[in-house]
């Protein structure tokens, strides 16, 4: 078994030895810490993939708008075409805020069919 | 008795349809959840969001194509032009859609990592939030003497009970509270669970099993032997589920999870 290690001599307890000496300045506050950017992180990437994401809105009915004959799955069909062949086109870019680009792309059309059940992106029919 | 609100609110006067708002407030979650969880684990690249891309893509094109065969007769089935059209919204056929979007669009860019892990806790809240919006639009559940049943109002669709007044199972209540649950588990697991992927695994497993049974609270209709469609098609995903965790218990990727001491090679 073994034993504690002996205590040095004439060694007060920590907490009772004063912080700072009489006259001694505190030293100053330490500066505010900038958590630093993990080299894993790919910035360019997801933020363009952000923009993309919202830029499937404005695409997809400006297409709709502009094809738009009456009922059926032509427009939606007609928006989406072009938003997942842009998209998935970019995705196979070697520049990383393109490719994010193409990413959100079809991010942003895959989350509007989620939500809106396929209005405007080709996976339900519009109506009269 | 629980008010259904079709319509969230309003701005302007477009009105924001309740189920939708909160199935995109549940993917907005989500969203933020999978970046905190790929930051954290250092996954956060092009590579990963085009993994999302696929699961995001092919969730949607599962969702609409899960009401291709609605019957066993085939000639009752609608054309895949009429289910791609006017098809359901399945969040099993949404899921089913994810995975093969996931491992296609991971094929395609030859990224062999793991990425189960970070949609695990996204999928869970996602799923717990988007549920909200069925619970307040959609027939709760089956007619039940239980004391927590709910009643709602004769206009809600596709509600035999409602029109009755009888009360009713809180079978998305039920749910919600299942992946809120799974949330806080997956969580807990992940320094337990070192396998790749596997959290993924677990939570699927649990959420099939939980589903199969939770049918039985649902007003869903029953098309043979007193089960529903969904429960049809969770049967085979069970079988696969219970072979796959029978595999992994075997490797001992469970050990830590369960108390069970690592086994000692012999020489």
């Amino acid at each position: 078994m073994t034993e504690p290690p002996d205590q040095p001599p004439n060694q007060e307890p920590p907490w009772r030895k004063p912080l700072y000496r009489p006259g001694q300045m505190p030293p100053p506050p330490p500066e505010r810490v900038r958590i630093p950017r993990r080299e894993s992180d790919d910035v360019p990437s997801v933020a363009m993939a952000f923009v993309g994401m919202f830029l499937t809105i404005p695409i997809s009915f400006f297409v709709v708008v502009a094809t738009y004959e009456g009922a059926g799955l032509a427009p939606g069909a007609t928006a989406a075409a072009l938003v997942l062949a842009l998209g998935g086109g970019l995705c196979f870019v070697r520049e990383s805020a393109a490719r994010g680009l193409g990413i959100g792309l079809m991010i942003g059309w895959a989350g509007l069919t989620i939500i809106s059940g396929g209005i405007c992106t080709g996976l339900h029919g519009l109506v009269e | 008795m629980l008010a259904m609100r079709p319509v969230l609110f309003h701005i302007g006067t477009v009105g924001v349809p309740t189920h939708d708002f909160f199935v995109g407030l549940g993917v907005a979650i989500a969203t933020i959840v999978f970046v905190l969880e790929a930051r954290a684990r250092q996954q956060l690249r092009a590579e990963t969001l085009i993994a999302v891309a696929g699961a995001l893509v092919g969730g949607a094109i599962g969702m609409r194509l899960s009401g291709l065969l609605p019957h066993l007769s085939a000639s009752a089935n609608p054309t895949l032009v009429q289910a791609w059209e006017f098809g359901a919204r399945s969040v099993l056929g949404g899921l089913a859609g994810a995975y093969v979007g996931v491992l296609i669009a991971k094929k395609i860019i030859g990224y062999q990592v793991r990425t189960g892990d970070l949609f695990a806790p996204a999928v869970a809240i996602g799923m717990a939030v988007g549920r909200i919006g069925c619970l307040l639009t959609e027939a709760p559940g089956r007619p039940t003497a239980v004391p927590w049943g709910m009643h709602a109002p004769e206009s809600t669709p596709l509600c035999l009970g409602c029109v009755t007044g009888q009360a009713m199972h809180p079978s998305f209540a039920y749910e919600i509270a299942f992946h809120l649950s799974a949330f806080v588990a997956i969580y807990w697991l992940r320094s337990r669970i070192h396998a790749p992927g596997e959290l993924f695994t677990l939570y699927i497993a649990a959420y099939a099993v939980f589903r199969f049974f939770v049918e039985f609270t649902r007003a869903n209709e029953h098309v043979w032997l007193e089960l529903t469609r969904p429960q049809w098609f969770l049967v085979p995903g069970l079988v696969l589920i219970g072979w796959r965790l029978t595999y992994q218990y075997r490797k001992g990727t469970y050990d830590v999870l369960l108390g069970r001491q690592p086994a000692v090679a012999l020489r």
